[in-house]
């Protein structure tokens, strides 16, 4: 027990200390002289295609020869910027499915201001994400393309594949919540707070809510994210960085991750308004109660192969409102793929990155 | 006995006290009043309106409400903070069981920023436990509810102190981008085909007028 405890001994506490100081000096330095060039993120080379508001379709610059001949469009969610999917370039998503001969586009949902504050899920659906994919078919010469929706990104996906089934040939869901309300029968602690939250809010708060604010803030949905894990998230920047800020490659991994993070836009009221009460609230997606420009989201018009992925330790989806959703498709070909890591990691992680990007070409390859 | 005189003059001493009470309710009672009372209201705002002062008193209320508002939230947030805190105990407790006696499996904290992580994780769990029941939801959903509040006292002074700079405010401006949304989403509907279509790709990309290909 002694030995346990040797950090609590006066020499051994002063000694960690001086460490520490020294390190944070050097840290200092090193993190005064690095330049911007060493911390941008999304280095991928791509093309801008297409523009709509502040909506952009990227078309990514092949890096082998290109040996699938269907596109992959995807899809990111608005609470967070697309760049997670290409932090750096040994941990991106996009370079591995380019290294397999995909051709891959993004769109990026862009910084929306007050003066997008009305746009609705109908908007984002049935206006930007289809005029992308219609972008995607035309210069790729196909009539359907494969979609693939990440978190909030993949509800919409789900709902353009209901709404514009004959443009969409498969369909790859990541980290989606689907079931709103799977977490009631199978709560898991730390996980859900978004579902927690909305669902003890009235459907007249939400309305005050969005009311007030006009939109949701990035700043925000950014705290909000760290009020899932605050001490976590405190003792990430007073016990991790000045642990790392000898070593170069974990460095740049947190700084690239912090820019990401700090990089929130603002949530569109309208969309909110339906993300809250159409969904968390009311559960209407699996009901085939939900409505886009007038017409139901029904899953069952969902009949493309479909694979359905889910993080094993995600804390923001729980595991129980995206895994086990065979029976809401019309799909008769339903996969479900659990990579390890959290909701973030399943893109970022280094075990999950082994798994993500050759499982969904293996998959996306033996259905054409 | 009285004087005659000296009960004419209670009577107009009370009349008075009741007229101000009126006029200016809590004043008697030794009360904190908050807002501009209702019969100074009554008797005097057209006037100070019509002087131009009403968006100044707007501003004045205003600015009461949001203080009344930031302090609901203060103690929205602190009773969420006090539902975490009464599991102190239990987070101390496990504390000192994972550096005294870590589980199988656990390696027990070398250095002091590993007994900080250890710490954190810790008070994340038992941060957890507290709010993870109805009582906790409830507290959450309060400070939001109470941040609501102070917005919508913040978004009451920014419109008062718009009409006094003759700017337009938040709420026209809101309507100016609403009423340009509405006609985007009809022209938007417009162009769609009203039968799902078997896609005419070659002209796809330029079917919607006002948008941009590459």
């Amino acid at each position: 027990m002694k030995k346990r405890l040797s950090w609590a001994q006066p020499e051994a506490l002063a000694r960690e200390l001086g460490q520490a100081t020294s390190q944070l000096l050097r840290g200092a330095q090193r993190l005064h002289a690095m330049p911007e060039s060493e911390l941008a993120i999304a280095t991928t080379p791509k093309d801008e295609v297409y523009a709509e508001d502040m909506v952009r379709l990227y078309h990514y610059r092949p890096l082998v020869a290109k040996a699938q001949t269907t596109p992959i469009l995807i899809v990111y969610a608005l609470v967070g910027r697309y760049q997670m999917i290409d932090l750096e370039p040994e941990r991106s998503f996009v370079r591995k499915l380019l290294g397999l001969g995909h051709d891959v586009y993004m769109v990026d949902w862009g910084q929306p201001s007050r003066a997008q504050r009305w746009l609705g899920i109908d908007d984002y659906v049935c206006g930007y994400l289809d005029h992308c994919v219609d972008v995607v078919c035309s210069r790729a010469g196909v009539d359907r393309i494969n979609l693939l929706g990440i978190c909030q990104g993949g509800v919409f996906s789900l709902c353009y594949s209901a709404l514009f089934a004959h443009k969409v040939q498969n369909l790859v869901l990541s980290v989606t919540p689907i079931d709103f309300h799977g977490d009631k029968a199978d709560p898991q602690k730390g996980a859900g707070y978004m579902n927690l939250w909305t669902r003890a809010l009235s459907s007249d708060d939400v309305d005050r809510l969005i009311d007030a604010y006009g939109w949701i803030p990035g700043a925000m949905v950014g705290l909000s994210f760290m009020l899932m894990n605050p001490a976590g998230n405190a003792a990430k920047y007073s016990t991790e960085l000045p642990r790392i800020l000898g070593d170069d490659k974990h460095l740049l991994n947190f700084l690239h991750m912090e820019r990401w993070l700090s990089d929130r836009p603002n949530h569109p009221g309208e969309v909110t308004r339906q993300w809250f009460k159409d969904l968390y609230q009311d559960n209407k997606l699996v009901r085939g109660e939900f409505t886009l420009d007038g017409r139901p989201v029904l899953l069952s018009e969902v009949r493309m192969p479909v694979l359905n992925i889910f993080a094993k330790g995600d804390l923001p989806v729980p595991n129980a409102c995206t895994r086990g959703m065979a029976a809401h498709f019309g799909s008769t070909d339903y996969s479900e793929l659990g990579v390890p890591g959290g909701h973030i990691g399943t893109f970022v992680g280094k075990k999950a990155q082994d798994i993500l990007a050759p499982a969904i070409s293996h998959w996306l390859g033996a259905r054409g | 006995m009285s004087e005659p005189h000296s009960d004419a003059f209670s009577a107009v001493n009370q009349g008075l006290a009741q007229l101000w009470a009126s006029m200016w309710p809590g004043a008697l009672a030794a009360k904190p009043t908050t807002a501009w009372p209702a019969g100074m209201e009554a008797a005097f705002g057209g006037v100070a309106d019509a002087l131009g002062l009403g968006p100044s008193r707007r501003m004045a209320a205003a600015t009461l409400a949001l203080g009344e508002a930031q302090t609901r939230q203060n103690a929205a947030w602190l009773a969420l903070l006090q539902l975490v805190a009464q599991r102190w105990p239990e987070l101390v407790q496990r504390g000192l069981r994972g550096v005294w006696m870590p589980g199988e499996g656990t390696v027990a904290p070398g250095s002091m920023a590993e007994v900080l992580s250890l710490w954190a994780s810790l008070a994340d769990e038992t941060a957890h436990d507290a709010l993870h029941g109805r009582k906790g939801a409830e507290a959450m959903a309060n400070c939001i509810r109470e941040a609501t509040a102070v917005q919508t006292a913040r978004n009451q002074f920014s419109e008062a102190l718009c009409e006094s700079l003759n700017l337009p405010s938040r709420a026209e401006m809101d309507q100016a981008y609403l009423e340009i949304q509405l006609l985007k989403r009809q022209l938007r509907r417009a162009a769609a085909p009203v039968v799902p279509r078997q896609p005419a790709v070659k002209q796809a990309a330029s079917k919607t007028p006002g948008r941009r290909s590459k």
